[in-house]
């Protein structure tokens, strides 16, 4: 089915409209020599370049929340439950591995306990992803985890940049088709069929060379033990970057923080690289070694969250990779486990 | 592959086949283009693997507070100039026994930072040939350090008025997300457990909100006065971006006018901050 096409130069104002109608807009901007999704930024502004630095999580899982508040009275607690100030947002110029991430980690905050503050925001939001023709950084490696470089997942409207000039613009949900008329205003053609999937086929082309590594998990399996934990290792210096960076890494330490008579319950962002994050009040640690906290974040990725939610806990955005200060790339070592798995070892 | 590759693999290759050492901790070719990776060479037959280039970037005397390095007798390191100011400073502060290391000194031309940019540290370097070490790979460099390098950036923030500089700060410290990366690339962050992570009592908030967020990095700053050797490492790590250097430039800037004091110079002379004299200045308290 062909789909409407509009100039390039209309997304800076299709943005614009979007936001005009009432919704907070966070687009990806430029900030000295990286790109950094932003929220209030001038949508003129708008960069598409390449992958952001920080990803979209921060949007629906922010780095500090406040979940509850207190105030004591003698001996009394009064707890005063806090819903998340949520407004409807449109996250405009996400790439497909940002908004395929919300997907993987939607049954995580919806398990047993259905996380308001995750899911409000989520409802509120729409997503308008803009597909990588090729992939845009050397990192990149979605094609390896099931997500493409035009991937819709999570997307409510598709924004396919076929050429300089043109994009090609797909309705995926209810919610994209409600602003179809936004994005009509500027429509200046169409595309058809035939060009969505060349579209598609040269974002798949540019990253052939990299693995599946659909053989990761059973390998994992067999090798909580395995000398590779520290031959490939060494170099971890335990900051979150990695982590933090990752736009599916949602681990959080909760923090009550008071001030004389009362205070908030606040949940941060925290990392399975921190020697703290498990470390026990005996004092036992039982991942007391940078080696055994880096296999937890791939055993978490690759093992443990497929086999509870059926889905691989990554989406290939390589931002562990390109930016880790210390150039330890979690690609090479899950595609030597793949490696590894394919040769029966 | 260049001479200086060339004679850091001899000496290492040397020194673990001795056994001089027990292992040899340099920068590996890469997984990106543009970065190396820091590696750690135990056989005479692995050293091959060590590279020298302008993306040798990462000071990698902060391995020496790791396992395994931390546990080892002897162990061999690769170093530009600003590396060895840290083991310097770790000398001085008891950290590491000076016999312990043998530096692998290396000739350094300048690296790159990001977006192939050149870092202020090089600009304004003055130890291009280093004057520390054990072996030193690399023909000798005059360095030809720009006076002005280190003083630019921090002007633009001595020209704010109170009010813009706390705007400048609440802005930059607002991106803090407390991943710590700067503390964990930082050779002379040493503390095994970090005051922002004591909580009996707590001295520092951990949530990553502006008070926390000033908290941190006011405190982190503070704990490196006198002691910073200004080699960009937690600034290069930072996920977020924030300046931290103009902290620990100013911090040096105020030791080296109060004390005539510069950190990372000489491993013999007591730094200021840890010594003291009858007949030092106390006006500042008194």
């Amino acid at each position: 089915m062909p789909c409407m096409t509009l100039d390039s130069t209309a997304l800076a104002k299709v943005a614009r409209d979007l936001s005009g109608q009432g919704r907070r807009l966070v687009l990806p901007v430029r900030e000295g020599p990286e790109l950094f999704y932003r929220e209030g930024a001038d949508p003129e502004a708008l960069d598409l370049a390449t992958i952001p630095k920080n990803s979209v999580k921060e949007f629906f899982f922010p780095k500090c929340d406040t979940i509850l508040k207190y105030r004591y009275t003698g001996s009394e607690v009064e707890v005063e439950d806090v819903t998340p100030p949520v407004e409807p947002t449109v996250i405009f110029g996400a790439r497909p591995c940002d908004a395929a991430s919300l997907s993987v980690v939607e049954p995580l905050w919806n398990w047993d306990y259905k996380d308001k503050f995750f899911n409000l925001r989520r409802e509120n939001t729409l997503i308008v992803t803009y597909a990588c023709r090729r992939a845009p950084e050397e990192a990149c490696f979605c094609v390896s985890v099931g997500v493409s470089p035009s991937s819709e997942d999570g997307a409510d409207v598709l924004l396919l940049p076929l050429d300089e000039a043109r994009v090609a613009v797909k309705f995926l949900t209810d919610a994209g088709r409600e602003v179809q008329a936004v994005f009509e205003a500027y429509k200046t053609g169409e595309a058809d069929d035939a060009a969505l999937q060349a579209f598609a086929e040269e974002g798949t082309v540019s990253l052939s060379h990299r693995k599946k590594l659909d053989k990761v998990q059973g390998w994992l399996d067999k090798h909580f033990e395995d000398p590779l934990w520290e031959e490939k290792t060494f170099q971890c210096i335990g900051c979150g970057t990695c982590t933090f960076l990752c736009p599916t890494c949602h681990c959080f330490d909760i923090q009550d923080e008071s001030v004389f008579d009362g205070g908030s319950r606040l949940k941060s962002w925290d990392g399975c690289q921190f020697s703290l994050f498990t470390l026990h009040t005996s004092g036992h640690n039982p991942r007391n070694v940078q080696p055994q906290r880096y296999r937890q974040r791939i055993l978490h990725k690759y093992g443990i969250y497929p086999s509870k939610f059926g889905k691989i806990l990554c989406t290939g955005c390589g931002r562990c990779v390109s930016h880790c200060p210390v150039n330890l790339s979690l690609y090479d070592v899950v595609a030597t486990a793949q490696e590894r798995a394919e040769k029966g070892e | 592959m260049s001479d200086r590759t060339e004679r850091i693999r001899e000496i290492a290759r040397k020194w673990l086949a001795d056994g001089a050492v027990e292992a040899v901790v340099g920068w590996a070719e890469g997984t990106l283009g543009g970065r190396t990776a820091p590696v750690l060479i135990r056989k005479a037959e692995e050293a091959d693997r060590l590279v020298w280039n302008e993306h040798c970037t990462n000071n990698l005397m902060t391995y020496l507070k790791r396992a395994p390095v931390q546990g080892m007798a002897s162990v061999g390191i690769v170093a530009k100039g600003c590396d060895i100011k840290a083991l310097v400073g770790l000398i001085q502060e008891s950290q590491v026994p000076r016999e312990k290391v043998k530096i692998l000194a290396v000739t350094c031309p300048g690296v790159r930072g990001a977006g192939g940019t050149v870092p202020v540290k090089c600009r304004a370097c003055d130890v291009q040939t280093p004057v520390f070490y054990d072996e030193i790979a690399g023909e000798k460099i005059d360095s030809e350090p720009d006076p002005e390098a280190r003083g630019q950036e921090l002007a633009k923030v001595d020209a704010m008025n109170p009010a813009e500089r706390m705007a400048f700060w609440r802005k930059e410290l607002d991106k803090c997300i407390r991943c710590y990366a700067c503390r964990q690339a930082c050779p002379l962050c040493i503390c095994s457990r970090c005051i922002a992570e004591k909580n009996q009592p707590q001295w520092v908030e951990t949530s990553p909100h502006p008070r926390g967020n000033f908290s941190w990095n006011l405190i982190r700053a503070y704990h490196l006065a006198g002691r910073c050797v200004e080699c960009e490492a937690c600034e290069t790590a930072c996920p977020v971006n924030i300046p931290r250097m103009l902290l620990n430039r100013a911090m040096a800037r105020t030791v080296k006018e109060a004390f005539d004091y510069e950190a990372g110079r000489d491993p013999e002379v007591q730094p200021p901050l840890r010594t003291f004299q009858l007949g030092d200045d106390n006006s500042f308290i008194l």
